[in-house]
């Protein structure tokens, strides 16, 4: 067999190889949010607990919620699963005091964030449902009247709210504290 | 060499390669839609729905938790503006101005984005804490051994890189509006 010969049979395998191996790439690229072990819906599932707030310490070098996240911001979490009814987050927002909030769905994805400074009324009411609790709810509006709380559809039933409270200078992160527990989460029951 | 043999030797190298590829495109960043301002980079797109799924791969690989849409933006300086590596044996300058937004925080962590426990205690500042002078720039010192002002510990030994989060800002929409000198510079000073 010429060299020649020897190369072109090679090329096939070379094709496939490369084929298979951007297959392999782009599938566990896909699948990562899926299987990673400590993404930080599953982090977050062994510290808080559904349905109810839950406050988290402070972070520090010593307790890293979440990489990357800032030690001036307090934070709450709000764990939610839909199959057991929508979830409802009420609470007043102190106007002029910076409070982000953001819903994150078990595969991280972020369907919906905001600051306090949108929120209607000083104040937040805010629903998460499934598309078919939405489908639902509608149909007991009167349709005269609008929802006075905001509702948001997520794609998956399970994941969960953050809320950080900025704290300015470091004495104020008990303040800041404070302000998030004053939010509260329940599971709604539709049709009451 | 049989065909069986050669099969599975080519299975063997696509699944190498293809996981190889994963792999280093997770430590690449968040994906595509990067956008460099001089030693800063921002992925806009992370923390909204149209995050790309190599976005997605390492937000659940670290268990970060971006900012929404709606939140911030947040950007992170591996380098200084001459394009070398921050290291912990040197000290830095950081000065200048940081884009509009309602409050912002500037914190060190190591280059997983854990804070960095140091005798100072301080992980950043936050806009509320920094002294600026008369012309509103900021000037924040990055050294091992005590500054005056401004200064941010290191603990010698720890890479650490250096992330800034500006909050309820409308920088995120209008980014292709920014330039380079809206953001501080980060300077090498000395190294030991």
């Amino acid at each position: 067999m010429t060299l020649a010969e020897r190369v072109l049979r090679f090329i096939p395998w070379l094709m496939g190889v490369l084929f298979l191996a951007g297959l392999v790439h782009l599938t566990s690229i896909l699948v990562m949010p899926r299987l990673a072990p400590h993404t930080a819906f599953l982090r977050l599932e062994q510290r808080t607990a559904l349905a109810s707030l839950s406050l988290l310490e402070p972070i520090s070098a010593q307790n890293i919620i979440a990489p990357f996240e800032d030690p001036a911001m307090a934070l709450a979490i709000c764990r939610f699963d839909l199959t057991q009814g929508p979830l409802h987050v009420r609470g007043r927002f102190e106007t002029g005091q910076l409070t982000l909030l953001s819903l994150h769905d078990r595969f991280g994805e972020v369907f919906h964030s905001m600051s306090e400074r949108s929120a209607i009324r000083g104040g937040i009411d805010l629903v998460i449902l499934t598309p078919a609790q939405l489908a639902m709810l509608e149909a007991y509006d009167k349709e005269d009247e609008l929802p006075s709380e905001l509702r948001v559809s997520a794609h998956s039933p399970r994941g969960f709210v953050l809320l950080r409270a900025f704290a300015p200078q470091a004495g104020d992160l008990i303040r800041a504290q404070e302000r998030l527990n004053a939010i509260t989460c329940t599971t709604d029951q539709i049709g009451r | 060499m049989t065909i069986v043999l050669k099969l599975l030797l080519a299975l063997c190298v696509s699944l190498v390669l293809g996981l190889g590829m994963s792999f280093y495109a997770l430590n690449q960043g968040y994906g595509f839609g990067a956008i460099q301002l001089g030693a800063w980079t921002a992925w806009p797109r992370t923390g909204s729905p149209d995050a790309d799924p190599y976005a997605r791969a390492v937000l659940a690989r670290s268990g970060e938790i971006p900012l929404g849409l709606g939140e911030g933006l947040s950007l992170i300086a591996r380098r200084d503006d001459s394009g070398r590596e921050l290291s912990p044996s040197c000290s830095y300058l950081i000065k200048g101005h940081v884009p509009k937004a309602r409050a912002w925080s500037l914190i060190l962590t190591d280059q997983q984005g854990r804070l960095i426990a140091t005798d100072l205690g301080r992980s950043g500042f936050t806009s509320a804490e920094v002294v600026r002078d008369e012309e509103n720039n900021l000037t924040i010192r990055v050294a091992r051994e005590v500054r005056s002002g401004n200064w941010l510990a290191v603990d010698g030994q720890t890479p650490f890189v250096l992330v800034l989060k500006l909050y309820d800002t409308i920088t995120r929409s209008n980014l292709s509006a920014l330039e380079p000198a809206d953001l501080p510079v980060i300077q090498r000073e000395s190294c030991t």
